[in-house]
């Protein structure tokens, strides 16, 4: 799958661009909200992992400007540190994959994604 | 009142007519002014002195029915200390105007207060200043309860007479409300203060454990290069829990008078050894001998915040200015940028512990400007921010000269 991942701490999205890369997939990290439009329309991404707590509020912009697109992203998935229950239902609503999380849960969520429509047809190599 | 400014001329016209015509006859049997004058004369002072008292009666008359509207409890007392009105709302207290008329103040008034009251009244009695308070006590009223009430007590030289008038204001419910509302402000801060520590630890949890998995199926070179991002992560937990710990009980302070210029030109030169691919200025305009009463150490940390910040809102080719002046017993330093103006809406949230506006930087937590605050209050001061289209963001940081030796 295409996977583009929008975080701004460095550490957490190379680290998991790698991962990511590692299971075979095709990703790219960029650093800032307004960033991910462009990068999507440049190159469709099958699945967003959205840092929902950027600083200066990045996670529901990206979702409502992305929503306004003609073709948005098949999938996406919040990614967070904040506590669920802290979460606004625009997040809660979707996929959300709760920071910090181990390699299995991501290679469990986006298992689950590529069986929905809408979904790359390359399948991921587990880290064994 | 116009009464009241008519009344020294009024009085100065009546003497001046009358007191001749009753006074200068008697002396001289030969005067053409017969009895009549005289009695004339005396009925014109007799009606004018009536007419006074009728005016200033009707003066504190009006008074007590404008007390008797609000929902304070009033009670004015004479000279003598008997009860001279007590406003409808004392009614609610059980002291009904018609019982206590005439009465003692102490009548209208639960025994456990007779001594408090006596002192407020002392505070004003003639030859003061005839003002007490308000002030914020708590009292007891008729029944088992008291009450925090706020008084005042002022002495009243009306023409009618010396008169004290004594107001309460019931404040208990006010001040429930307010520490109710405090708590809640607490408990809010701690629900905003929470969840920031929680994104900020798991986001570096999330990059210590994905590259803990990196690590135990890398190989080779990249091995050192996820240890490596294992111990970054670390270390930044560690940074941000003293950060937290600062801002939580704040840390030894030694204050002492600190030179200013030395200072902040070392953070300058700490500055200018980083990377600057924007092109970024600093302008220092630091009077050498420039004096203030602060911990070197927490200064030059405030200071390296708000110099780390105006970097990063000072833009391509931006300029900051760090200056310091000296205005009467205090040192306001200041540090500017010609960035961008922090939206207004924005202003009142930035000293707020984990809000932050920087969009791209690991090293935001959005503790800078709340542990920055934090320790320019422990050393007495406060830090200012002034933003606004036209003008350069400045953070002021006041602190107090040191005492003159």
């Amino acid at each position: 799958m295409r996977i583009l991942i929008v975080d701004d701490d460095a550490l957490v999205a190379t680290s998991l661009r790698q991962v990511l890369e590692l299971l075979g997939h095709e990703a790219s990290v960029v650093s800032q909200p307004g960033m991910a439009i462009e990068a999507h329309r440049c190159k469709p991404a099958d699945v967003l992992l959205l840092d929902w707590n950027m600083q200066g509020g990045g996670g529901m912009r990206v979702i409502s400007a992305l929503e306004a697109r003609a073709v948005p992203p098949a999938h996406i998935i919040v990614v967070t540190g904040t506590p669920a229950a802290s979460l606004p239902e625009e997040a809660r609503s979707r996929p959300v994959l709760h920071k910090p999380f181990r390699v299995h849960q991501l290679v469990k969520m986006l298992a689950e994604l590529a069986v929905l429509p809408g979904s790359g047809e390359e399948g991921a190599t587990h880290v064994p | 009142m116009a009464g009241q400014s008519r009344h020294p001329l009024m009085m100065l016209v009546v003497v001046l007519i009358s007191f001749p015509l009753l006074v200068l006859p008697f002396n001289d049997h030969d005067s053409p002014f017969s009895w009549a004058t005289h009695l004339a004369a005396a009925t014109l002072l007799v009606v004018y002195l009536i007419g006074q008292e009728i005016r200033n009666r009707q003066q504190l008359r009006a008074f007590m029915r404008f007390m008797d509207t609000l929902a304070d409890w009033a009670i004015i007392i004479d000279s003598a200390g008997k009860v001279v009105h007590a406003s409808d709302a004392m009614a609610d207290l059980g002291y009904v105007m018609s019982e206590v008329h005439g009465k003692h103040w102490k009548a209208a008034c639960p025994p456990g207060n007779h001594q408090m009251v006596q002192i407020w009244l002392d505070k004003v009695k003639p030859g003061t200043p005839g003002i007490f308070g308000p002030a914020t006590v708590e009292m007891e009223v008729p029944g088992p309860s008291r009450r925090l009430v706020e008084v005042s007590v002022y002495r009243l030289d009306s023409g009618a007479g010396l008169y004290y008038v004594m107001t309460f204001r019931d404040i208990t419910e006010r001040r429930r409300m307010e520490e109710a509302m405090t708590r809640m402000d607490r408990l809010a801060s701690i629900a905003l203060l929470a969840d920031g520590v929680a994104h900020n630890f798991n986001n570096i949890f999330g990059g210590i454990m994905l590259n803990t998995e990196l690590l135990l199926h890398g190989e080779g070179a990249e091995r050192q290069t996820f240890a490596d991002r294992i111990l970054t992560g670390a270390e930044r937990g560690a940074e941000l829990c003293r950060k937290l710990l600062t801002l939580a009980r704040g840390e030894a302070l030694s204050l002492r008078p600190v030179e200013v210029r030395p200072l902040v030109s070392d953070l300058v030169s700490l500055l200018e050894t980083r990377p600057n691919p924007l092109g970024i200025s600093v302008d220092l305009e630091i009077e050498e001998g420039l004096m203030v009463q602060a911990d070197p150490n927490q200064l030059q940390q405030v200071l390296l915040n708000l110099l780390f910040n105006a970097r990063e809102a000072a833009g391509v080719n931006g300029r900051i200015r760090i200056a310091g002046r000296c205005k009467e017993n205090a040192v306001a330093l200041t540090v500017s940028n010609s960035g961008s103006p922090i939206p207004p809406e924005r202003l009142p949230l930035i000293f707020l512990p984990f809000f932050s506006t920087k969009t791209d930087s690991v090293q935001a937590t959005g503790l800078g400007l709340a542990v920055s605050q934090r320790l320019t209050q422990d050393m007495g001061g406060q830090l200012d921010v002034s933003s606004g289209p036209g003008q350069p963001t400045t953070f002021t940081v006041t602190l107090s000269a040191p005492q003159t030796p």
